[in-house]
């Protein structure tokens, strides 16, 4: 006794019955019991038939002569085109993958150079500003340096601490006076010589040249002790009523 | 191994030999399966330059992939089923469908008034016509597994792996694909009449 299928599962199979695909006997059977058993079953199976006689009608136009032919090389020219793209890229991120520790190596070099700079300035700046000068009420002058403690009874700075006094010329004779060239000293000596004013910063000096002196001026600080002491007071309340 | 194979090699072979470094082992493959790979896709979509695109794209996927190819079905399927997953993602891409539509429809015309054409070819181009359109027409599922089963004759187990669904279900999408071609022939043709 053969299967038992259903109506449904018979017309799924009707487009393979048609196309001679069925090996099973009993499902071949079947089909051929329900054409000739179900009007309905029939036309369904003819309409197929014409669709299937329809669709073998229609071919697909073929392809370039030699299409076939020159496939083989296209595909092998793409090929070779994406290897040395991969290459690149492999090669590419292998620089890459060297240079961007490199690059942030420098860039940390350079940021930590300039913040080094940075505060060797600040620092330079506040050394060469420690300087300051304030009366207080009891008409003592302070600074850092505690170099002059005591002013006399006319104001004048009084040197407390001789041995320091050297010191404090030096600093702001450091501080205030630019780096000089040959005519630049011959100007200042000119007019200490001429009484005039011992701070004469040339025209010709920079910013930096008034607050980053060097150690080049020794014959300031010999001029100075030439002074007698009342024009030392002199030039050191001038230093002091300019406030600096 | 690599230095005896050649088209007729077992595709086990072929692919071994590819692994061991013989690169050339590959237009082995390719000139194996290019035929069928090109008309499975041009049954898809149609169109021979989009077949040709379409058909470099999967032998370049194929040589990229095939040294991870396992075996685990075997090669064609393997390839078969790149093929039909590149066309039909070409045909969503590029909506084929529609375009391809207008240019039938205008060739249809075109056709009928034409009136140097004998009866026959009349209705041999017409038909041929109307049935792309009609097959352009089918959804995804029912126009792969027309294409694969009519023209490819692919047994019903091979087209559930390549479309990765089960067995059941495809007979039904045979049928109602054929029903589907079948009636859209039959409502343009008495549009034309």
């Amino acid at each position: 006794m053969g299967k038992e299928f259903k109506t449904d599962e018979l017309l799924e199979n009707l487009p393979d019955y048609i196309n001679g695909k069925i090996e099973d006997v009993d499902l071949k059977n079947a089909i051929n019991h329900e054409l000739t058993v179900n009007q309905g079953f029939k036309n369904e199976f003819d309409s197929l038939n014409k669709a299937l006689k329809n669709i073998n009608r229609f071919a697909f136009a073929e392809p370039p002569v030699n299409y076939f032919n020159n496939l083989l090389p296209q595909i092998n020219d793409k090929i070779n085109a994406e290897s040395n793209i991969f290459n690149f890229k492999k090669s590419f991120s292998a620089i890459w993958k060297f240079a961007l520790p490199v690059t942030a190596v420098i860039l940390m070099f350079i940021g930590y150079e300039t913040f080094i700079n940075n505060n060797e300035y600040i620092n330079n700046f506040k050394s060469d500003s420690q300087v300051v000068l304030k009366n207080d009420n009891s008409g003592k002058i302070e600074n850092d340096g505690n170099i002059y403690k005591d002013t006399d009874a006319n104001g004048n700075l009084e040197p407390t601490e001789p041995e320091n006094n050297d010191n404090f010329i030096s600093n702001m004779t450091k501080s205030f006076y630019p780096r000089q060239t040959d005519t630049d000293k011959n100007k200042i000596t000119d007019a200490e010589e001429n009484n005039n004013i011992a701070i004469d910063i040339s025209e010709n000096a920079s910013d930096e040249d008034v607050f980053f002196s060097n150690e080049e001026e020794p014959n300031i600080e010999q001029e100075f002790e030439k002074l007698n002491s009342e024009e030392q007071n002199k030039i050191l309340n001038e230093i002091k009523n300019s406030k600096f | 191994m690599s230095d005896y194979i050649n088209i007729d090699s077992d595709d086990k072979d072929i692919i071994e030999s590819f692994k061991n470094g013989n690169k050339s082992a590959f237009n082995y493959i390719v000139l194996k399966y290019q035929k069928k790979i090109y008309w499975l896709i041009r049954k898809f979509v149609l169109d021979h330059d989009d077949a040709d695109d379409i058909t470099q794209e999967v032998f370049l996927k194929l040589y990229k992939s095939l040294f991870d190819f396992r075996g685990d079905s075997a090669l064609y399927t393997y390839i078969y089923k790149m093929a039909v997953n590149y066309s039909l993602n070409h045909i969503k891409k590029h909506k084929v469908q529609l375009t391809q539509m207008k240019d039938i429809d205008s060739e249809v015309y075109k056709l009928k008034s034409n009136e140097t054409n004998s009866d026959d070819i009349f209705d041999n181009k017409i038909n041929s016509i109307i049935i792309k359109e009609a097959i352009m027409k089918l959804p995804e599922q029912q126009r792969a597994v027309f294409n694969l089963r009519f023209y490819e004759e692919m047994p019903y187990d091979e087209i559930a792996e390549i479309l990765g669904t089960s067995v059941g279900g495809l007979k039904a999408n045979y049928f109602h694909a054929f029903k589907k071609i079948q009636s859209y022939l039959n409502e343009k043709k008495n549009k034309i009449k």
